[in-house]
């Protein structure tokens, strides 16, 4: 199927992701089983509604970086969408203007934290 | 059965104790670990990226010193423990076996080293459920763990996304199948496969605290020995959130142990964890 996406915002996510953002019908599944939701501004589904819309706002939500890649949404998504590789790309839609959201002589006790934990905040937070 | 093993970064530091666990349950079982000779991190987390390989360079590199050492074993299988080593190496090793211009881009950046695509990532789970079998965890065991219950606890990494799973993402059973062998209670714990908050406990240490709270209560009016994890990031994160939320569970310090921690208690072989764990709970 060839896929026509005009608007730039989903056209981004489109190149990045290869993820359709059309497919997704709103109906917040993928909200129901995020498992930190509750402590968010925006919930996925409403994440995913911005790009649709074209609105930039998707790219300033908390969601987009505290969600952990735990594929919950994908998995569930009755349309088939890869909500978390859409996540990610928005991510990396910021990351490769150079903006990162982790910087780690702010980290506090970082000794005490372990290097598997340090080292997938860098993947994910910084370029 | 000898196959290659590849450690990461948390098995030879905080970890140690799963490392330690894995080597001697596997030799226990008649499995010979071979650590590779050179490794490096695999990067933790994989890139989802489409238009980019970038994060999938450490993951080749060790799949190709995997490649090199590949006749010193009796199967092309890549034994991972840690839980996220598993899902960084498997799904890069996917990508690239899927896509042949991906492989293509990584092999011409790391030339003259080249990867084929030969390589099985699989997790030590795999290997004792598929490999050994079960059955042979209950003749192995040798203590009497009828009064002990168990809750386990998977996370996301070994059973999502569905490419990499190495069992159902939402109604995953071997862990269960495993502590059942070796005679134990596996209590059913709901929310076993969800987020334990991950690398947030870097950013936002808050989340992980409200997270491992909420899995946390659903099996509390359970009363469970411990809990069983197989990943060394999930571990740090129960620690740290049955410490955090102290007063919330009532001063309950669930011990966590990793998968292999409870095999070589049900098969003895760890005098110094038989007397932490096994005495506090009178076996």
């Amino acid at each position: 199927m060839t896929v026509k996406i005009t608007l730039s915002l989903p056209k981004k996510v489109f190149e990045i992701s290869g993820e359709n953002v059309y497919l997704c019908y709103q109906c917040g599944k993928c909200s129901a089983g995020c498992p930190i939701a509750d402590k968010m501004d925006y919930l996925p589904n409403q994440v995913i509604h911005f790009v649709q819309m074209n609105n930039e706002k998707a790219l300033s939500t908390k969601m987009i970086w505290a969600c952990a890649e735990c594929f919950n949404c994908t998995v569930i998504c009755p349309r088939g969408l890869d909500v978390t590789k859409v996540m990610e790309a928005l991510r990396i839609i910021v990351l490769r203007k150079g903006i990162y959201k982790l910087d780690l002589n702010k980290v506090e006790k970082i000794e005490e934290l372990p290097q598997i934990a340090l080292i997938a905040a860098s993947r994910k937070l910084t370029g | 059965m000898k196959y290659l093993y590849f450690p990461g970064c948390s098995l030879k530091n905080y970890a140690k104790r799963y490392e330690e666990t894995a080597v001697a349950v596997a030799k226990a079982l008649g499995i010979e670990l071979i650590e590779l000779k050179r490794w490096n991190c695999c990067g933790a987390v994989s890139g989802l990226a489409e238009d980019s390989v970038f994060h999938h360079i450490a993951a080749v590199r060790d799949l190709v010193r995997a490649q090199e050492q590949l006749d010193e074993a009796d199967s092309n299988k890549l034994v991972t423990v840690c839980s996220m080593c598993y899902r960084v190496l498997a799904s890069v090793n996917n990508r690239l076996k899927h896509n042949p211009e991906d492989l293509d881009t990584i092999n011409e950046f790391m030339s003259p080293e080249e990867y084929n695509g030969g390589i099985e990532v699989v997790h030590l789970l795999q290997i004792i459920k598929d490999d050994i079998g079960f059955d042979r965890i209950a003749e192995f065991t040798k203590k009497d763990l009828s009064n002990i219950k168990v809750a386990p606890y998977y996370g996301c990494v070994l059973v999502r996304p569905k490419e990499t799973a190495i069992d159902d993402p939402n109604e995953p059973t071997i862990l269960e199948e495993l502590i059942k062998s070796t005679g134990a209670t596996a209590v059913e714990n709901p929310l076993r496969t969800e987020c334990c908050g991950s690398y947030n406990v870097v950013t936002n240490r808050e989340l992980v605290k409200h997270r491992i709270l909420n899995l946390l209560k659903p099996i509390m009016r359970e009363n469970i020995d411990f809990l069983i994890s197989v990943c060394p990031l999930c571990t740090f994160n129960l620690e740290f959130g049955i410490k955090a939320n102290k007063k919330e569970l009532h001063g309950r310090e669930i011990p966590v142990l990793y998968f292999t921690e409870f095999l070589a208690l049900a098969f003895g072989l760890d005098d110094k964890l038989e007397k932490e764990v096994l005495q506090a709970v009178n076996i």
